[in-house]
Formats: C-alpha cells, sequence, structure tokens
C-alpha cells in the first residue's frame, strides 16, 4: 500500500517537473517554447538605442517602429556570418521581391539587426549595398550599446554563442514586430510564404499603416 | 581492509566528485557532450557513491537489515573511542536518539522503497529530465533550477545506489531496458536533427552528445549481462535457479 503512494508520488512529481519543462508536453527545445510563448502571448520589445538606419536620425527601436508605422519583420545577423545570416540574407532578399510583388510595401517591411558590436553603420551600409536591399523596404540598424543589446537578445529569446574561427552560433528565424513594439509571432527559415500570409493579415492597412496603429490592436489581430 | 575504512574513502570519493563537478561546473556545461556525458553523470556519480557509503538498506526484497542504524553505529564507535568519559557517555546518548531516529526513519523509507520500484522510478525521471534539450539549455541561466540540479542528481544517485540493492533482476531488467531505449532514441534525434536542439550548443556538439547517449545505451546493459553473467549462464544451462543465484549473490554481496 504504502509503496503503492510512494510510487503514485513519484509518477506525479516527475510527470509534473516533465511537464512543467515542456509547456505541457508541447516543447523540448528552447525554440519551439519561445515561439509557442511569443504566440500565445505577444511581447513588448524593450527600447534600445539603434543606429545606423539610412535617412533617419538614430532613434530608439521602439520608436523607430512606431515612427514607421508598418508591421516590421526584424531578423538578428552580423555582417562577417558566413552561414546562416546569408541564408536569411537571401531569403529577406526574395521576400523583399515578393513584398513589392504583392504591392505590401506600404504595409509591410523588413529590418535586420545586427548583435555584433564591431558593425558600423558604414558596415551594415555596405552589407546592405552587397545584398541589393531596397531601402524603401529593407533597412540595417546596429545596436551599439551593450545593455540595450542584451535586452533586445534576451526579449526576442536569440542565444549568441560565439563559434570556431570568430564566428557566432545564433537561433535564427523571422520576428514580426507591430508598430506598436509588440512581438508578434516568429517563424522559422525557409517559411516566407507562410510569414508574409501572416503579415498581410496582421499589418494595418496602408492608410491606417503610417498613421502608427497602436501596438495593442495589432496584437490581438494575429492568427 | 575494514569496512569502516571502506565507506570513508566512499564517503571521500563522493565528496571529492561532489567538489569537483561544482568547482569545474563553468567547464563542464561548456559543451553539450560534456554537460550530458561528464557533468551529469559526475554529480549522479556522487550520489550513487553516498549512498553506497552509507549502505542504507540492505535486504534483497524490502530491507532486511537497517543500514542506517548500522552505519550509525559504525560511526560513533570509530569516531568516539577514545574521547573523556563525560563526553563520551553523551555521545553515546546522542547517539542511541540518532540511531533510533535513523532506524525508524530507515523502516519507513524501506516500506515505501520495497523491492526499489519507486526509487528506480525516481531515478528513471530524473534521466528523462536530464534528456530534454530545453532542461539543458535552462539550467545554464538560471542559478535556481542549477542548484536543483545538483540537488536532484545526487539524491538520485543516493535512492538508485540504495533501490539497485533492494530491487531484483527483473525490476533491474525492466528499468535497465527502459532507460537504454530511452537514452538511444534521444541520442538518435540528437544525431538526426539538422536544427540546434540547444540554444548554447553547436550543431557539431548536438552531433557528439547523441552518439554518446547511443554509446551509453549499447555499454550499459553489455555492463549488466557482464554482472550477471553467472545467473544468466545458470539460466541457460539449466543449473537450477537457487544456485546460480547463490553464487550471483556471492559476487555482488
Amino acid at each position: 500500500m504504502r509503496m503503492a503512494l510512494a510510487i503514485c508520488l513519484v509518477c506525479i512529481l516527475g510527470a509534473g517537473a516533465l511537464y512543467w519543462q515542456t509547456d505541457g508536453f508541447t516543447a523540448v527545445t528552447t525554440e519551439s517554447a519561445r515561439r509557442a510563448d511569443i504566440r500565445r502571448q505577444p511581447r513588448l520589445v524593450p527600447d534600445a538605442a539603434l543606429a545606423g538606419l539610412p535617412g533617419h536620425a538614430a532613434g530608439a527601436l521602439r520608436e523607430e517602429l512606431r515612427r514607421d508605422g508598418r508591421l516590421t519583420i526584424i531578423d538578428f545577423m552580423y555582417t562577417r556570418c558566413a552561414s546562416l545570416c546569408l541564408a536569411m540574407g537571401t531569403e529577406f532578399q526574395q521576400m523583399q521581391q515578393a513584398i513589392k510583388d504583392r504591392g505590401l510595401q506600404d504595409r509591410v517591411r523588413l529590418l535586420s539587426l545586427s548583435f555584433d558590436p564591431t558593425d558600423t553603420p558604414r558596415l551594415l551600409q555596405e552589407y546592405g549595398r552587397r545584398m541589393r536591399a531596397d531601402p524603401a523596404v529593407w533597412d540595417f540598424a546596429a545596436l551599439p550599446a551593450a545593455a540595450g543589446r542584451e535586452a533586445v537578445l534576451k526579449a526576442f529569446g536569440i542565444v549568441v554563442v560565439p563559434a570556431p574561427l570568430g564566428q557566432y552560433e545564433h537561433n535564427a528565424a523571422y520576428h514580426a514586430v507591430s508598430a506598436g513594439g509588440y512581438l508578434t509571432r516568429i517563424v522559422d527559415i525557409g517559411n516566407a510564404e507562410a510569414l508574409l500570409d501572416y503579415a498581410e493579415r496582421a499589418a494595418p492597412a496602408a492608410s491606417a499603416g503610417r498613421r502608427a496603429a497602436s501596438g495593442l490592436a495589432l496584437a490581438g489581430g494575429g492568427s | 581492509m575494514a569496512p569502516v575504512m571502506k565507506a570513508r574513502l566512499r564517503w571521500a570519493a563522493s565528496l571529492a566528485l561532489l567538489a569537483a563537478s561544482f568547482i569545474f561546473r563553468d567547464a563542464l556545461t561548456r559543451t553539450m557532450t560534456l554537460h550530458m556525458l561528464a557533468h551529469i553523470p559526475m554529480i549522479l556519480l556522487a550520489g550513487v557513491l553516498a549512498g553506497w557509503a552509507a549502505g542504507t538498506g540492505g535486504g534483497r526484497s524490502g530491507g532486511r537489515r537497517s543500514g542506517g542504524r548500522h552505519s550509525g553505529g559504525r560511526w560513533t564507535r570509530g569516531g568516539f573511542a577514545a574521547g573523556p568519559s563525560a563526553a563520551r557517555a553523551a555521545a553515546i546518548a546522542t547517539g542511541a536518539v540518532w540511531r533510533r531516529c535513523a532506524a525508524e526513519c530507515a523502516k519507513q523509507y524501506a516500506r515505501c522503497n520495497e523491492y526499489g520500484i519507486a526509487g528506480l522510478l525516481f531515478a528513471s525521471f530524473v534521466g528523462a529530465y536530464w534528456m530534454i534539450p530545453r532542461a539543458l539549455d535552462q539550467v545554464l541561466v538560471s542559478p535556481f533550477l542549477a542548484v536543483g540540479k545538483f540537488a536532484g542528481l545526487y539524491i538520485a544517485g543516493v535512492v538508485l545506489c540504495d533501490s539497485l540493492r533492494r530491487s531484483n533482476v527483473v525490476i533491474r531488467l525492466f528499468f535497465l531496458g527502459n532507460f537504454c531505449w530511452m537514452a538511444a532514441i534521444v541520442g538518435l534525434l540528437y544525431q538526426d536533427s539538422p536544427q540546434r536542439l540547444c540554444n548554447f550548443y553547436l550543431l557539431g556538439d548536438q552531433e557528439l552528445a547523441g552518439r554518446g547517449l547511443v554509446a551509453i545505451a549499447v555499454l550499459l546493459p553489455l555492463a549488466w549481462l557482464c554482472s550477471e553473467r553467472r545467473r544468466i549462464w545458470g539460466f541457460c544451462t539449466g543449473i537450477p535457479g537457487r544456485q546460480a543465484g547463490r553464487q550471483a549473490g556471492i559476487k555482488q554481496s
């Protein structure tokens, strides 16, 4: 009897720990948990200083999002990257074209944020030119202040690990952020079509978009 | 070697392992392979050694002799034999209370952990928990979980050692098989995944950890087969089970 009770207790404790760790048996990796978490509850991104946005004054992230008024698709990269960022860059290139083809350029834009402290605005500009980025759709910015950079990476759930040959290993995905500064959706690399479908549904109409729609209204409008 | 010395050596080894796993925790969690195949087993092994040293629980089927009481007495006799008489009397009195208390705890515990089933189940859950990539990630950023990792694995080691003593061959085989298929499947998944499962570890490292898990899933049953070879030999050749069992018993105790 006592043994049965002990076994039940161990089962409850063990299953409870596994349930808690996997978000109710839905996520075994931090990455999938991060995506599900954002999907359930959009997260307000922190206000970190940005540098290198061409044509605008250097501003803070939330201010920049509000000013622009479009739904922003953000990826995290660094210009020296030889692998993942290049793949994302290529896909951003295709997305840039798809946005124009769909006529979404007034409602959706792309923003590449560099987490590498050695990336200067000039390096980012050169990188943008190499990637044939159209400044009307695709912007680049660095996060120069260390505290702000850490806060942004933490809020987005990006972990950057130094790797051999001076590279960084980092989890990569596309992040849809509303004009109000809410991170509403995280989509994996290679799912550009699905992401643009989502953006088309979630982004404010062109006329309203420029009038800086409130973030909460957008956050609710997702999925 | 005297039993006291043996127990002390095991305690020392357990403490040394635990201290090493704590001091070198940063280096030992730097790669996924080290984290899964060195750091976690180290803490577990420290617990197993402690359980071995304490000799808690004894009987093969539900604690026929209470090891807690046994070791308590041994420590008291060994530690205070040369002290002044008043201190010695006090020590003996405290020792008696302590022994009674330990004996009662051991009795209650033995009834809960009959045949070691509950304990082995607990150890299995701990093993499963530490194969979740998210658990490996989270423990690196949360000091609370890091403390939980040390405590949980150490206790699991102590309980594992004791439960193995209480269990019989069928129960051991069940839990061993259970752990091994789990490790093998997780290891294969780690090797096959084109994506990084842990945000803190590199992809190549993940593949290596996967190979390590598969290796464990192969080596552990082989080690078990070796340790049970007499019993298995007896089973295969048809020598009556009692005789084979006695032989195995002599080897293990």
